[in-house]
């Protein structure tokens, strides 16, 4: 066999195979398509056209073929051409349906994005046209009536930071928060812009009720106040009663007693005729008396006023050495009437801030104190310390002394020290109360230490600016 | 000498080789190297064709048929991968 039959037999049965699996493959397959199959095809019945002449000639059975093999081999360069741009056509086919698979898949991954949002998100144009929404927007669209959201206005006006607006009726009403960003426009068709509708119902409703609860507490307030008010006015009506009464009680008890206390001055000087001395006697005890009557009274009513708050302070500065000179030298007299010898030390210091007259009360019954539980021949001395902050004035007296569980007890209401072996005391037992209920008032403090048979010191420590926060008597 | 269907073939595949060049670059299939393969054999077969008819005559005949051959072994081949590689491809999607 020649090398041609060889080569003709190969090659025929090499296009008949082509031709076989060409008709194997599947037109509609996007590897290959379906015009290039075909032309595939035509291509390999071409040559195996030209072989099964080629081989039918060489074995010498006919040659009538030839013809045909010359038009056929003719037709095969454009037929590959031919395949060559199906081909081409069918890859950019395909690669625009794949280029077209991936925007729908993308479409499709921003819409469930989308939609997983609680936020409605929606596209539309100038004219209101929705060009796109996810499901929360079209939810919300579609509970909107006529002329409730006007989207065109919006996407004209946009950006727009805030817009509030109710959408539907009714409790199933919606409040919705409208925001608007505007999508660059490429200059053809209307311009476009994102909403996004925020639903702030549940907001809405709470700052209802935290307004209605706000008028409620505003209301429970101009109630409150009017009945503070209606308060305030009956304690000023009180308050003026109780001041009337203090000036009227001050008049009705001293008045008589000042009457009785000076027609026995008057009397005991003989100015209304001359007295036995009996007489003398009695009506010294009458104005005695009368002056003990008087001291309870104003210290009663001393002690009423202040806790009924009307004994006002008034802060001078002052020089409390000088003032304590003149009421030491003051409540000489009755130091001399007692046989009591009464001194003033003082050291050198500035003057000082507070309130003298209560200072003068506070210091006055203390030296009066003094006096009276000192016996005749002792000493009563009154004393200014200066400190930094403060002014220590110390009354200090030689007296029968206070024994230690009786040293708090004297400074309540109608306390006083009974010794055996003396006569009970004058006085209501107030002057002390008197004394720390000032004392306190002026932000100062009374301190004692006393032993009993050696004498007694009361010391008052007065800042040297009295504090703001002064109880105002 | 030569028949006028040769000088018709050699003619296209000398005219149309620009555009075929420059298709084939673009083209994405499967078996593509064989498919050039088998193009470039056939052609060749008409180039023998041609030339038998005037050098060497039985040598450039055999030639040609052995040409054809090739090519049709190439184009064998080649339409064997991408019947094997489109299967494939219905198989993984």
């Amino acid at each position: 066999m020649s090398l041609v039959a060889v080569a003709d037999i190969v090659a025929l049965l090499a296009f008949g195979a082509a031709v076989y699996f060409v008709l194997r493959m599947p037109g509609s397959s996007p590897a290959v398509g379906r015009y290039v199959k075909y032309t595939l095809l035509a291509v390999c019945a071409v040559y195996l056209v030209v072989s099964i002449s080629n081989m039918l000639e060489h074995a010498g059975i006919t040659d009538m073929f030839d013809v045909y093999e010359d038009f056929a081999e003719v037709l095969f360069v454009p037929l590959v051409a031919w395949a060559l741009y199906s081909r081409l056509s069918a890859q950019r086919l395909l690669e625009a349906q794949r280029a077209e698979e991936d925007i729908r898949r993308e479409h499709e991954l921003l819409m469930n994005v989308l939609n997983t949002t609680p936020t409605g998100v929606l596209v539309a144009d100038a004219e209101g046209t929705v060009r796109m929404a996810n499901a929360v927007a079209e939810q919300m669209l579609a509970c909107t009536l006529d002329g409730q959201l006007d989207l065109g206005e919006i996407v004209r006006g946009a950006p727009l930071s805030r817009l509030r607006t109710r959408l539907g009726t009714g409790e199933s009403c919606l409040y919705v928060a409208v925001r608007s960003s505007p999508l660059a426009s490429r200059g053809e068709g209307p311009a476009l812009a994102v909403l996004s509708l925020a639903d702030v119902t549940d907001r809405m409703r709470a700052e209802a009720r935290a307004e209605e609860y706000r008028r409620g507490l505003e209301d429970a307030i101009d109630r409150r106040t009017g009945e503070l008010l209606e308060a305030n006015r009956q304690l000023e009506q009180a308050s003026s009663t109780n001041q009337q009464f203090f000036t009227k009680m001050s008049h009705e008890l001293r008045t008589p007693l000042n009457a009785i206390i000076g027609f026995s001055e008057i009397m005991l000087k003989g100015l209304s005729g001359p007295l036995t001395e009996d007489q003398s006697k009695q009506l010294e005890m009458v104005k005695s008396a009368g002056h003990q009557l008087l001291d309870s009274v104003n210290d009663v009513l001393e002690i009423s006023r202040i806790e009924a708050g009307y004994s006002a302070i008034e802060v001078t500065r002052f020089d409390v050495n000088a003032r304590m000179s003149d009421l030491t030298e003051s409540m000489g007299g009755v130091a001399q009437m007692q046989g009591v010898d009464l001194v003033f030390e003082h050291e050198e210091g500035s003057p000082i801030s507070t309130d003298p007259d209560k200072l003068d009360q506070i210091v006055r019954n203390l030296i009066s104190n003094a006096i009276k539980f000192t016996d005749p021949g002792g000493r009563v001395c009154v004393s200014v310390m200066h400190d930094r902050d403060v002014v220590h004035v110390a009354v200090r007296d030689s007296g029968i002394g206070i024994a230690e569980e009786d040293q708090e007890r004297i400074f309540h209401a109608f306390e006083q020290v009974e010794h055996p072996d003396r006569v009970r005391p004058v006085g209501t037992g107030l002057g002390l109360l008197i004394c720390r209920e000032l004392a306190s008032a002026l932000g100062c403090t009374v301190d004692l230490e006393s032993r009993p048979g050696v004498g007694s010191t009361f010391t008052v420590a007065v800042p040297r600016q009295a504090p703001g926060h002064l109880v105002i008597l | 000498m030569f028949q006028e269907s040769e000088i018709i073939d050699l003619m296209l595949v000398v005219f149309m080789m620009p555009m075929l060049v420059i298709g084939i670059r673009s083209v994405e299939i499967s078996g593509k190297r064989w498919f050039i393969a088998s193009y470039w054999a056939i052609v060749c077969g008409f180039v023998l064709t041609v030339v038998e008819g005037y050098v060497a005559t039985v040598v450039m005949n055999d030639l040609e048929h052995v040409a054809y051959a090739l090519g049709g072994i190439f184009l064998a081949i080649a339409t064997g991968t991408l019947l094997r590689d489109i299967r494939r491809q219905a198989e993984v999607s």
